[in-house]
């Protein structure tokens, strides 16, 4: 072993005395701190990885959509055929994706199917929504937590698919067959990012066909955009908003890389709806605009998906307004929301803020257009019909009034959207925990905003 | 018969002898490739081609001849291998522009270590400087890599699944080797010449091994679920290779918490910290022969001084012996001393004057300085700014 007290020194610099470097030394290399990924660096490791992968992952759900397709528009196979075909291409793509659910789905399907043979006088309105809420709080409790939140989005759907085709049977009382009724349930082209749409598309896809010559060119838009989102949400997102800006400036970006996340799936399955045969007028499920550059928190909550504001406004609100009065309807409306998202506090949280929010601000700036006879109620103004003396384009007050909305509400996405971040519990849904500290870290500054909101409403009242 | 073995055991010995002679005449000959940074311009690597660069006889100087091996049949990789150390200096300047000894490099001049004497001290300093040079060849080669200017380093496109453990697992599409390049060559060039014979050839492959863990560790992998209103249909990843600050940063921190060490005879196998190299196996560098005494370099463990301590680990910096007073001007190690260092009066750590001074006391100035000031944005896309004349206050060590 070497001694430890005599250093061992480098015998090659035995003329280093004569040099007289230490009089002159320069800090001659200033290097400036690169601090930012290049985008080379960035292409590399963020984009190219991102998209090729995600490419990969749905290259085979794309495909069962061709063959989806071929089979809808194909005159030769029957009815009964197609609707066999379309069950067993969504098993398959259930299976390739999401074979955790598989059984869950199989069962929910049966159940809301023999439900809707039970004589009305048995199952009133709230027996349609039984099977599923079963369901879906069963999952909750009962599947490993990764899993669920995998599959949540697609119990969602199915869930939504049985309650609407309860409700309109109760109306019409003629149940559909077991294979359209399956193979509305199993539809390959919306089982797994959605949206919802309702049985009667599904069946008139076999009936008519009204895509127009272009729609090609529309799946590829949608999927280009998709993709664009795809990349902002994860790489470009967080590659201008560095790490170490202000906490709201953060708070934005992790809300920014959420919606965007939500736009690249909603418009993956816009896509996906052309693809699969539909008709153009069911495929904008989202609107980015509109949601970026918000006019009101209620815009916000009708484009952040479409079909499922429809199926909500169809279902809950209007036959719940009857017994519950507007208040209770729209608390009702955000609680079904709530639930049929999983019982999950992040969401129910965010969601539920979410209304009373959208009432706050619907009363406060219809209060405010009676008053003031001006266009910045919740809801825009149409063009010709604008009932109002003032509007944005005969007056400036109104259109800054209206901005100064938009930011409110752009302060309030960000504050709601600020927990979907990239942190562990991405995987296994976002805890209480989570959301109280995410939230006291901004000093629950927008629910006193909202507060506050509120107080001048009942002031004004 | 038996002359024939006699014959042999000689020939053994006296080529043993001879390579001990010309060990010890090249001795520490294995870290004068950082005299590499200052070959050429040192900012401006731009114009200069590679072969320039292959030419230059201060830059041949301070290679081995394995090192000169290695960048002739690898090319591309001495420039990224100047960059490496460049930064390695800038990184090292910065961790240490508040502490008395400042990572102060000298002229470069033929034969003479870049960081000066102090590094034929087995001190911490000595520890940082092994381990933030290799960590910065590791980094600049992977990053040389990714952008396709080393040729013998090919990316390599078929994904390998990292983790095969989990069910579905995420398999990256991306260019999955470089940092294993990166880290293999580092080992082959970085660690020429410290055959882990002695104990400061030891500490110094410890340390360049840490410095290596420690960028490949700080690779990581970042994760994005996308879905319906927030659940995890599809899962997306990607790679980022850690900013070099990031490594800088810890690394100093390991100095802070650096451990004496002394030699145990006790073979170990390394962690998983470079479980990453054992992964890719469809990249090697070039001209490489890794045998079995080749692997065994690695395979030591240190003791600490202190027998209460616990083993340094794969990221620990270790170090032999206390690190001399950098206070006075001090030639034989290279020490400049803190005279005429500024420092920070309000400060109470390292960098306040009652410390840096070394108690010798210090000197205040009034000092005016030109800086940009008030700048306004023009539309599109220009700064403007004007000159000001600030006066500051300067504390100058005496």
């Amino acid at each position: 072993m070497d001694k430890l007290e005599v250093p061992i020194f480098y015998d090659d610099e035995p003329d280093f005395m004569e040099h007289d470097y230490l009089q002159d030394v320069e800090y001659e290399y200033e290097y400036e701190d690169v601090e930012k990924e290049t985008l080379f660096e960035l292409y590399q490791y963020c984009l190219r990885p991102t998209i090729y992968d995600t490419v990969l992952y749905l290259l085979p759900l794309f495909i069962s959509t061709i063959i989806f397709r071929l089979c809808a528009y194909s005159q030769h196979i029957s009815h009964k055929t197609f609707h066999i075909l379309s069950i067993l291409i969504g098993i398959c793509n259930i299976y390739r994706y999401v074979a955790e659910c598989l059984y869950t789905l199989l069962i929910l399907c049966t159940i809301s199917y023999v439900t809707l043979h039970i004589p009305k006088k048995y199952c009133k309105y709230v027996g349609i929504f039984l099977p599923s809420l079963f369901v879906i709080t069963y999952c909750e409790f009962s599947m490993p937590s990764i899993i669920w939140h995998k599959v949540r989005g697609v119990v969602m759907t199915v869930a939504m698919k049985t309650i609407s085709v309860g409700i309109d049977k109760s109306d019409t009382n003629n149940p559909p067959n077991i294979y359209a009724y399956m193979g509305y349930m199993f539809c390959s082209v919306t089982c797994l990012f959605g949206p919802w749409i309702s049985y009667k598309d599904y069946i008139s896809i076999r009936h008519v066909t009204n895509q127009d010559k272009w729609w090609i060119l529309h799946i590829i838009q949608y999927a280009l955009l998709s993709f664009l989102f795809l990349s902002i949400s994860n790489c470009w997102a967080q590659w201008i908003i560095n790490d170490t800006s202000w906490k709201w400036l953060l708070a934005y970006k992790d809300a920014l890389s959420f919606r965007m996340s939500h736009y690249f799936i909603s418009y993956i399955a816009s896509s996906l709806l052309l693809l699969g045969g539909f008709p153009f007028a069911l495929s904008t499920i989202v609107k980015p605009l509109q949601i970026e550059l918000p006019h009101s928190l209620v815009h916000v909550v009708i484009c952040w998906n479409v079909p499922m504001h429809f199926w909500l406004k169809t279902y809950i609100f209007r036959p719940s307004i009857k017994y519950l009065g507007k208040f209770g309807a729209v608390t009702m409306t955000y609680l079904t929301s709530a639930l049929l998202h999983g019982l999950n506090f992040q969401l129910a949280a965010v969601l539920l803020s979410l209304g009373f929010y959208t009432y706050i601000e619907f009363q406060l700036r219809s209060l405010l257009a009676n008053i003031f006879d001006a266009c910045i109620a919740s809801k825009k103004c149409i063009k010709a019909k604008c009932t109002h003396t003032y509007n944005t384009h005969n007056s400036w007050w109104v259109f800054l009034t209206n901005v100064m909305f938009s930011g409110l509400s752009i302060f309030h996405l960000a504050y709601l959207g600020l927990m979907f971040d990239t942190s562990e519990l991405q995987e296994t849904g976002y805890s209480y925990i989570h959301t109280i500290e995410k939230w006291s870290q901004l000093g629950f500054a927008s629910h006193w905003v909202v507060f506050a909101t509120y107080c001048i409403y009942f002031l004004m009242r | 018969m038996r002359l024939w073995v006699l014959i042999g055991a000689l020939a053994v010995a006296i080529n043993a002898s001879i390579a001990e002679i010309t060990r010890n005449k090249n001795r520490g000959r294995g870290s004068m490739w950082w005299g590499i940074a200052k070959a050429g311009e040192p900012n401006n690597f731009l114009p200069m081609s590679p072969a320039s660069l292959h030419m230059d006889p201060t830059v041949y100087a301070t290679l081995r001849r394995k090192q000169r091996r290695l960048a002739r049949e690898n090319p591309g990789v001495l420039m990224a291998v100047a960059r490496g150390a460049n930064q390695a200096i800038a990184e090292c300047q910065h961790q240490f522009r508040n502490r008395r000894w400042n990572c102060s490099t000298k002229n470069f001049l033929r034969g003479k270590n870049l960081f000066g004497r102090i590094v034929d001290r087995g001190c911490r300093e000595t520890a940082f400087i092994y381990a933030i040079t290799s960590a910065s060849v590791t980094h600049s080669i992977a990053r040389a890599c990714s952008e396709g200017s080393i040729q013998s380093c090919s990316c390599d496109y078929t994904h390998q699944s990292r983790a095969p453990s989990t069910t579905r697992d995420w398999e990256w599409g991306g260019c999955s080797d470089n940092i294993g390049y990166g880290f293999k060559f580092s080992r082959e060039f970085v660690d020429t010449g410290e055959r882990g014979r002695n104990l400061r050839e030891k500490m110094n492959l410890h340390n360049n091994e840490a410095g290596r863990a420690h960028v490949s560790s700080e690779m990581r992998q970042e994760c994005k679920c996308h879905g319906m209103s927030g659940s995890c249909t599809v899962k997306t990843c990607w790679m980022r290779l850690p900013n070099f600050r990031v490594v800088g940063d810890n690394l100093k921190d390991r100095f802070d918490g650096a451990s004496r060490v002394m030699v145990s005879n006790s073979d170990r196998v390394r962690g998983n910290g470079n479980a990453i190299v054992s992964n890719s196996a469809s990249n090697s560098v070039h001209g490489h022969r890794e045998g079995l005494g080749r692997r065994h370099r690695y395979n030591f463990q240190l003791k600490p001084y202190n027998p209460e301590h616990k083993p340094p680990g794969p990221k620990d910096l270790v170090y032999l012996e206390p690190s001399p007073p950098f206070c006075e001007k001090n030639p034989k190690l290279g020490i400049l001393g803190t005279h005429g260092r500024q420092c920070n009066d309000t400060s109470i750590g390292v960098d306040g004057c009652d410390l840096m001074c070394c108690g010798r006391g210090y000197k205040t100035q009034e000092v005016t300085v030109v800086e940009r000031c008030a700048c306004t944005f023009h539309w599109c896309c220009e700064v403007k700014c004007q000159l000001c004349r600030i006066k500051k206050t300067v504390h100058t060590c005496l």
